[in-house]
């Protein structure tokens, strides 16, 4: 692989976006990004392999909270990665990478649950849910272990798991996540919360907030 | 901070939960409010959760095909014209895709396809087809397919067979459209036919061992315009390194420059492929049949719509003049500008059985 691809870590991550030295030194990450694309595009099979490295796990990791299957969640990665094989030349910066790789999986997912017949949750539904303010049983957040909390959300709606998967999971800016989602900010706002609530009554539901 | 709050917005509670700088404020404010401060801690408890969930979640190492990487291997002829790729089907185990039918499609369709079979099936002579049950198509909603050896005729009804499957019925009417393959002649590849073409690169060009001349479905759009990763001249044939010979493969297209021993294959987004003939060359043509030239034992494939007792309705049934090997799946991939006629998914089931 070009070694242009493996600048990693702090270095690399301490370039701020857009602003990457011209002549020299960390390379930017946006630009390596950029390149990488523009190879995938260009039928680089080493930079789609290299992209693959860089943000598979996460976007698997993000596949599985929604669809929750093994099986079918690598069926979904699959889809994605040959969606970006495909499409790398599509991509316009218009959002940030993961984000934008996540876009993709979700629309792979939601093809593929809509095959099965499956809906994850109804956008509308949860929008129209009202956001909760901390309640009592947020103590139970408190004072759950992060395994027992990661249990827990196992047991949340498919929506409520892909919310807090973008937002923690992906590390996506709350900006980001509207854009993959396709709702208003403030929705996903109210769907954070939402999801937060409701995690916190499953942990209250196991005695965690006593 | 939110306009009229003087504590954290959601925003800036994440981002300090995801240790994303946003202002020195921030951590000043959290040190002084202890509102926020434990609202911080509720959402760094689910982050938490989260990152305990993602760090149990390993992603496959290698994806099916073989590696990372694999996904390029099993897609790079296929991107060129948007096929999927075999190799990720099979990964995919019984009840998966009916990859081969949609790299067919795009034989179907004219489409660029030059190495396909090697993405397909390893060689030309190896190809395979998914098929097992009736099949829905995917983007084509009331359309399904099937495909299998052709156990008996009933009356106007045909019984199909995939290896290890339920036999299949396929109702036929007087509006069906029946079709095998027959054998033809290299006199037979004349200018303006649709053809697909299988075998070893040679040239830049493919030595054709196997030609299929078909009436290829008339699609409503193009594919999607190759990308040109060389200036603005004529594409490259194939995205082999210079001067090397590619491998096998195959390529559909019409024909233009007909003369003996060689034609160009002209493909969709302006490909051109010289085509050499030799008497070696097996040629099929696309011909009509009625019930009774359909064979028993020979492959067939049928599209059209399901029945109530779920059958297939076939509005084109057609019969190949080789066996392939047969794949379970339960989806076609159709590629939105393939169209969703019938007989486009019909042929480009039968030709990915090559």
């Amino acid at each position: 692989l070009d070694d242009r691809y493996r600048v990693t870590g702090p270095a690399a991550l301490a370039s701020v976006r857009g602003a990457g030295p011209p002549g020299g030194g960390a390379p930017d990450p946006e630009r390596l990004e950029a390149q990488m694309l523009r190879r995938i595009a260009g039928g680089d099979q080493g930079a789609m392999a290299e992209f693959y490295r860089r943000h598979g796990r996460v976007v698997f990791a993000q596949i599985l909270l929604v669809v929750g299957e093994r099986a079918l969640g690598e069926e979904i990665l699959q889809d994605t990665m040959l969606a970006i094989w495909r499409g790398a030349g599509s991509f316009r910066w218009e959002s940030g990478v993961r984000s934008w790789v996540i876009a993709i999986a979700r629309r792979q997912a939601r093809d593929r649950l809509r095959r099965r017949r499956l809906r994850v949750v109804d956008d509308a539904c949860l929008a129209e849910q009202p956001s909760r303010d901390p309640g009592p049983e947020v103590v139970a957040l408190g004072r759950a272990e992060a395994a027992e909390v990661a249990n827990a959300i196992r047991g949340l709606a498919p929506a409520h798991r892909e919310v807090l998967g973008l937002a923690f999971g992906a590390g996506l800016s709350l900006p980001e996540v509207a854009g993959v989602l396709g709702v208003p900010l403030g929705t996903v706002k109210s769907r954070l919360t939402a999801a937060r609530a409701a995690l916190a009554r499953l942990l209250e539901e196991k005695g965690l907030s006593r | 901070m939110s306009a009229g709050s003087p504590h954290l917005d959601l925003g800036e509670l994440l981002a300090e939960v995801n240790g994303e700088a946003v202002s020195d404020w921030v951590p000043e404010h959290l040190a002084a409010c202890p509102g926020c401060r434990a609202e911080a801690e509720r959402w760094g408890a689910v982050a938490g959760g989260v990152r305990h969930l993602v760090a149990a979640i390993s992603p496959p190492p290698c994806l099916p095909g073989g590696a990372p990487d694999g996904v390029v291997k099993a897609s790079s002829s296929s991107r060129r014209r948007q096929a999927r790729p075999r190799a990720l089907a099979r990964a995919r185990g019984k009840g998966r895709l009916l990859v081969a039918a949609a790299a067919a499609l795009m034989l179907a369709a004219g489409g660029l396809s030059y190495g396909l079979v090697r993405v397909l099936g390893g060689n030309e002579n190896s190809s395979v087809v998914a098929a097992a049950g009736v099949t829905a198509v995917n983007g084509c909603p009331g359309l399904a397919a099937t495909a299998g050896t052709l156990e008996r005729v009933t009356g106007t009804s045909l019984v199909l067979k995939a290896p290890g499957g339920a036999p299949e019925t396929v109702t036929t009417s007087a509006s069906t459209k029946l079709s095998r393959q027959v054998a033809g002649t290299v006199s037979d590849i004349t200018d303006g036919a649709n053809v697909v073409v299988f075998g070893p690169g040679a040239h830049g060009g493919i030595a054709a061992r196997r030609i299929i001349i078909s009436a290829l479905p008339e699609l409503s759009s193009g594919p999607p315009a190759p990308r040109h990763r060389h200036g603005h001249g004529h594409p490259p044939t194939h995205a082999q390194k210079p001067n090397s010979s590619p491998p096998g493969g195959r390529a559909g297209g019409t024909v233009a420059d007909a003369s003996t021993g060689s034609f160009t294959v002209i493909m969709p987004g302006g490909f051109h492929l010289r085509v050499t003939t030799s008497g070696s060359t097996t040629v099929y043509a696309q011909a009509t049949a009625t019930l009774g030239q359909l064979q028993s034992g020979g492959f067939v494939v049928a599209a059209g719509s399901v029945t109530a007792d779920g059958a297939l309705a076939a509005a084109t049934v057609e019969q190949g003049a080789l066996m392939p090997h047969i794949q379970h799946g339960n989806g076609i991939v159709q590629e939105p500008w393939l169209g969703c006629s019938p007989s486009a998914v019909a042929t480009a089931l039968l030709l990915a059985a090559g």
